[in-house]
């Protein structure tokens, strides 16, 4: 099969395509005049190929007023998808210790972060409010095998792909979350913090 | 001899010779004060070396010593450029004027030697320029990797540019036209100065141009991600606030946003053509493999080629069917309630003393699993437990199903 028939595939199929997710494909997307081959290939049939910075690709509808509904359905599935997928980042970035939020391209391990999560109370019920989410909605067990089955449908769902049993990486299909969740703080108006003033070079 | 020389040589000494005892102070933070090292601490501690905390047994290095050590220890800092590269600049102006004085008073040796001493400043500005360079380029290569915290990699890359500013000014004092007329006709001052010494700091001032750009961008992108952090918490924080907060429904609007302009999965599903003998046996295994694993896509399959079952039969059978459908629900939810186990269907009709004939019992349990649609056909696994037909290679005989909730 081409690398053109892959990607069209691969989009077709409601893929986000990146360096992570679908290295050949996204390769191929990234020269423009392949984009362009493609563009035009998919425009006959009222589709074409959408980005964010041009690090994932995806298919959208040249005309989404005459395909609502499938907007719709696509919309639903990140809407249902948005909180169960911030409080995970939430979650790892308090396991990690972190002050940084989950990125593409960074590797989760799942036994480090089980073992943040089995030594901490807080994390524990932060997972379990995670696994009851009808997103993630999987059977009660311990940490392990909860935090296996996050994983799991997070795999299932392009946001992560999977290297061997226990090492994971995070796909572009996160920065397209991002974009999304900009728009909701800005249509919902919500109020982000302003930033921590926390340089001391005065007290050195 | 001069006492201050005696004092710091005393103190010099000390250190000298209790090297061991302030390096494992240096390392774990302080010793415990025990017989062995009792002299020793009295001694350290006489010469402000080391303290002892009010009320504990600890000593610790003083401050001033610890930073010592620390400064001599890790080459990194040890080998930092001296910022003041204008001071290096005069001392550079004033070994070329000792250069020609020696050399117009025909001293040879003396000219000799300030040649070597410029020689040696020369390359002593050059190394720690490039080592300077390097460090900062591996520093920007790792994005200050080294730093735990977004916050610590902001403080240290605020901190890497200070320093490339610093360097650069310091740079700017070299003014190679007072060079060249200062070296005058000296073969050897001008290949030293105006050659190795122009082609090492034009070369760092042009690489440290690209790496303020690059800090700048590095600043950016730390900000960046902080941002990105804040408005997560502020969007959970406003959904936990707000439980009753549903998005709104953005598709509705006559003008879609753009962002929310995602193409629903349009994968075209496989039909099978039945009739064309050529693809029938592979087309058979592959059936065969579909009804064993994904109950729900062999009934689609199933279902698009099945439509002539005769309606009389389905309505003498009615009664029964319900009847079973009940117990084959029955057997589903015992499934359900102990999620994770394996349940033989043949156990179960045993222990449920059941009416119905075990062959029909299974062959409902079998029909129920591949009906099942939507989020049930990920719930459950069907696991057929089968003997194979001695008469014919090809076909098996299910004895068991086991269903289990994964």
């Amino acid at each position: 099969m081409s690398v053109f028939s892959s990607a069209v595939k691969a989009l077709m199929a409601g893929g986000f395509i990146c360096e992570v997710s679908n290295p050949e494909s996204f390769d191929y997307l990234s020269v423009p005049e392949q984009r362009v081959q493609i563009d035009n290939f998919l425009q006959r049939i009222d589709y074409c190929v959408r980005d964010v910075d041009e690090e994932v690709f995806y298919l959208a509808y040249i005309n989404p007023e005459q395909d609502r509904s499938g907007v719709r359905s696509q919309f639903y599935l990140t809407r249902d998808a948005l909180i169960p997928l911030v409080r995970f980042m939430d979650l790892v970035r308090k396991a990690m210790n972190s002050d940084e939020s989950l990125r593409p391209k960074d590797t989760l391990r799942l036994g480090a972060l089980l073992e943040r999560i089995e030594d901490s109370r807080p994390l524990q019920s932060a997972l379990e409010e995670l696994r009851r989410t009808p997103f993630i909605n999987s059977q009660t067990g311990d940490a392990k095998l909860q935090l296996s089955m996050v994983f799991k449908r997070l795999v299932e769902h392009g946001y992560l792909v999977q290297h061997d049993q226990f090492v994971f990486t995070a796909t572009y299909k996160w920065a397209y979350l991002y974009s999304v969740i900009d728009f909701i703080l800005s249509q919902e108006a919500i109020p982000v913090e302003e930033e921590e003033i926390t340089t001391q070079g005065g007290l050195i | 001899m001069n006492p201050l020389q005696t004092a710091g040589e005393r103190v010099l000494k000390a250190l000298g010779k209790h090297s061991a005892l302030l390096m494992e102070m240096y390392l774990n933070k302080g010793v415990l004060e025990t017989h062995e090292n009792e002299k020793q601490l009295a001694k350290l501690a006489s010469l402000n070396v080391v303290w002892n905390p009010p009320e504990t047994d600890i000593f610790r290095l003083r401050k001033s010593f610890r930073d010592a050590i620390e400064l001599a220890i890790r080459p990194e800092r040890n080998r930092q450029l001296d910022a003041n590269l204008g001071s290096a600049y005069e001392e550079l102006l004033t070994l070329i004027s000792h250069y020609h004085s020696r050399k117009k008073h025909c001293d040879y040796e003396g000219e000799e030697s300030a040649l070597e001493e410029i020689n040696e400043l020369v390359y002593s500005i050059t190394e720690s320029l490039q080592v300077s360079v390097n460090t900062l380029w591996q520093k920007i290569n790792a994005e200050f990797g080294f730093a735990r915290t977004v916050q610590e990699k902001l403080q240290e890359n605020e901190l890497a540019m200070k320093r490339v500013t610093s360097i650069l000014d310091g740079l700017d004092v070299f003014d190679y036209k007072e060079l060249a007329v200062r070296c005058g006709a000296s073969g050897g001052l001008r290949g030293l100065l105006l050659q190795r010494m122009y082609k090492s700091t034009s070369s760092a001032h042009a690489d440290l141009l690209v790496a303020q750009g690059r800090l700048t961008e590095l600043m950016g992108r730390f900000r960046e991600r902080q941002l990105q952090t804040r408005k997560i918490n502020a969007l959970l924080k406003y959904v936990d606030d707000n439980p009753s907060f549903e998005f709104m429904d953005y598709t509705e609007v006559s003008n879609i946003p753009r962002l929310l302009n995602v193409a629903q999965s349009s994968a075209i599903e496989p039909h099978v053509d039945v009739h064309n003998d050529f693809d029938l046996p592979f087309l058979s295994n592959l059936v065969a493999e579909m009804v064993a694993s994904h109950g729900r896509t062999a009934k689609e399959v199933i279902s698009r080629e099945s439509g002539t079952i005769e309606e009389p039969i389905t309505k003498k059978v009615t009664y029964k069917e319900s009847l079973e459908e009940k117990l084959i629900d029955g057997f589903f939810c015992y499934a359900l309630d102990n999620a994770g186990t394996n349940i033989s269907a043949v156990v179960y009709h045993k222990s449920s003393e059941m009416e119905v004939e075990l062959e029909y019992w299974l062959n409902g349990v079998i029909c129920k699993y591949q009906a099942l649609e939507g989020p049930d056909a990920q719930y459950f696994n069907l696991e057929l437990s089968t003997i194979p037909n001695i008469h014919f290679s090809a076909n098996t005989f299910i004895t068991d199903v086991k269903l289990c909730v994964s």
